[in-house]
């Protein structure tokens, strides 16, 4: 009754009209970054965040939610009519999507993909509500070991699951957590590494290193790449029906797609990515004719295509509940949260009730809005891949200029974005992925001050910091993921070592 | 070639780092100064570069003959960081419309009167609609103000 209550009191937050307004757009930019390949969420919503300075915080994160939704069906668009993945969680929606689109079923791919997302979106709702819940509650007993070994488990397993060089991921974990050292000492208020710049002392902020790596290093790495010519398969409004036997597959594979994808979401790092090519495999070994697949198998589009929309979901629980941002997107949303003076943490749903509420109730509108808004703009959104390239890219810098700019009126801010714009051209022009060291700049400070307290009040005893009940079992966990995906890895190298013996 | 020199320029910046550390006080394990935090990331961070400095110059080296590639998106870059520079002293509109063009010089827009025209439709927009429409502050002198006021 507690949680009725509470979520009509959301849907009354989410339903004023300018947070239905902000819904909305947040849908509709969402959609237009999910359809064009480079900005991706994270960027879009790095250089929205300085512009929601003037909202209410709840209206804020009702735009950010919109953001992240529609970015994640707007890449399904593209990969559909396309064969042209916007953002990188729609790499396996091009598989079976594109093959139904050559087929004649590109409406049906569309409508089901669209389906997908708003079926997975509600039922990761209702996980979020209780996850959070029942995570805020537990955290509430949690002390500084605990929270210490949250953000190293959550780095360690994001250095694990990002994809790429191990070795390179733990460079930029540990080059991010040395960026989060810059700045007064929270417990003793020394300055550290500010070179003499007062406005360092508040230490390097999140943003523009954020922009920078993903903004500005995508302009420049995009500048070198040679412009696309896209031919756009048409859509007819009535083509996008399915047929009764086309739903009746698609079905089992969304609910499926939506569990697994709320589970992954749970995770660190680049979890919508992750679940859908859990949920492809998934679906492809539960099928009775998994020789579609690849082929235009419609369990292909509906299983992943939920599963990504419910990894987001997912994703807010640990912000929600822990106050620690698991991906980086979620890490832009702790910066917005930062910046209208509200710290998510377990304390958050009892003194700012509303803000959680009102964003659980703004993601089911938001869904709902994707469904409507999307199908019918079809055409439009896909047309968005026309602009060329010369206009769209210095848009972008201005964007995160003026983006930068706005939040602390700040020219050492405009300075820290241009060097982590280049430092980031080439770092990922190498293979050195910026997710990483965004997460640890951000959970860094959070894990020095939870360590230096740890050991303070076990007077130096590890042991005594490690051996509890929650951090001892986190702790286990992180050496069981990594030992099980070693052993995994070694046996597939053994088998493909096998295969070319063979 | 290039990855070689990131290579190096991340055991330079580990060092560095590490260096920095340690003259902060480190502290003991129960009683951790400032320096503490920095010093193990700073030693973990020495490891890991040194490591991958170590695979990087192990790797035969394909020539990676990217130098005129690398021009246009330097170029960016020089524009964006010279952006605080320009700003201070000639306020937003002048700052960013020089900006704004040379951007749009270094993306080829058809001819340099197009880029100029466009970077001052695009320098007028951005301001009008940050300025008035988002509230967004940004430093003005005569110019901006004329702006404003009409």
């Amino acid at each position: 009754m507690d949680v009725l209550s509470n979520l009509a009191q959301g849907f009354a937050t989410a339903l004023t009209p300018i947070n239905l307004f902000y819904a909305l757009a947040g849908a509709f930019i969402g959609t237009i970054v999910g359809v064009l390949p480079g900005i991706g969420p994270l960027g879009s919503m790095a250089i929205l965040l300085s512009f929601t300075l003037n909202l209410d915080a709840t209206t804020a994160m009702i735009f950010f939610a919109g953001i992240y939704y529609g970015s994640m069906y707007g890449g399904s668009t593209t990969s559909i009519l396309l064969n042209i993945p916007g953002e990188a969680a729609s790499v396996v929606t091009c598989i079976d999507g594109y093959k139904m689109a050559q087929k004649g079923r590109a409406g049906a791919a569309l409508t089901v993909a669209a389906v997908g997302s708003f079926v997975a979106g509600t039922l990761s709702i209702f996980g979020l509500i209780f996850a959070a819940r029942a995570l805020a509650d537990a955290a509430l007993k949690f002390g500084p070991p605990e929270f210490f070994a949250i953000g190293l488990v959550g780095l360690v397993l994001l250095v694990r699951l990002s994809g790429g060089s191990l070795l390179k991921n733990i460079i930029m974990v540990l080059l991010g957590l040395a960026l989060g050292t810059v700045g007064s000492d929270h417990l003793t208020g020394l300055e550290r590494f500010t070179f003499g710049v007062s406005e360092l002392g508040q230490g390097v902020e999140f943003l523009p290193v954020a922009m920078g790596l993903f903004g500005i290093a995508e302009v420049m790495l995009t500048a070198v790449e040679k412009e696309g010519v896209y031919e756009l398969i048409k859509v007819r409004l009535r083509e996008l029906l399915p047929t009764l036997e086309e739903w009746r597959r698609s079905i089992g594979p969304m609910i499926r797609g939506s569990i697994l994808g709320f589970f992954i979401g749970l995770l660190p790092g680049p979890s919508p990515v992750i679940s859908t090519f859990v949920s492809y495999i998934t679906e492809r070994r539960l099928s009775k004719h998994p020789e579609e697949f690849g082929e235009g198998a419609i369990e292909g589009v509906a299983g992943p295509e939920a599963a990504n929309n419910a990894a987001v979901g997912g994703a807010y629980v640990p912000l929600m509940a822990l106050g620690v941002p698991f991906t980086p997107a979620m890490a832009v949303v702790v910066g917005a949260l930062m910046l209208h003076g509200i710290t998510p943490g377990p304390t958050m749903m009892q003194e700012r009730p509303e803000l959680f509420w009102g964003v659980v109730a703004s993601m089911y509108i938001g869904n709902f809005m994707l469904l409507v808004l999307n199908l019918p703009l079809v055409g439009l959104f896909v047309n968005i891949l026309k602009i060329p390239k010369y206009l769209l890219l210095p848009l972008i810098v201005l964007l995160c200029l003026v983006g930068v700019y706005s939040v602390n009126s700040s020219y050492v801010d405009l300075f820290v974005l241009g060097f982590f714009g280049i430092v980031g051209f080439f770092l990922r022009g190498k293979g050195f992925e910026p997710a990483p060291m965004v997460l640890a700049l951000v959970i860094g400070p959070m894990m020095e001050t939870a360590l230096r307290q740890s050991l303070m009040s076990s007077h130096g005893n590890i042991a005594e910091m490690v051996f509890r009940p929650i951090a001892g079992s986190l702790y286990l966990a992180a050496a069981l993921a990594i030992i099980i995906s070693l052993v995994v890895r070694r046996i597939k190298a053994k088998a493909s070592q096998q295969n070319m013996s063979v | 070639m290039h990855e070689r020199v990131i290579a190096v320029g991340l055991i330079i910046f580990s060092a560095i780092y590490l260096l920095g550390s340690i003259q902060l006080s480190v502290g003991s394990l129960a009683q951790p100064g400032p320096g503490f935090m920095p010093a193990v990331i700073a030693t973990a961070l020495l490891v890991a570069t040194t490591l991958n400095a170590y695979h990087t110059f192990k790797k035969q080296q394909n020539n990676e003959a990217q130098e005129e590639g690398l021009l246009k998106p330097l170029a960016i870059g020089a524009v964006t960081l010279s952006y605080p520079f320009l700003l201070r002293p000639l306020n937003y509109l002048t700052a960013t419309f020089l900006v704004m063009f040379i951007l749009f010089c270094i993306f080829r827009v058809r001819t340099p009167l197009f880029s100029l025209l466009l970077s001052l439709i695009v320098t007028l927009l951005s301001f009008i609609i940050f300025s008035r429409l988002l509230g967004v502050v940004l430093p003005a002198g005569p110019l901006e103000d004329m702006i404003l006021r009409l």
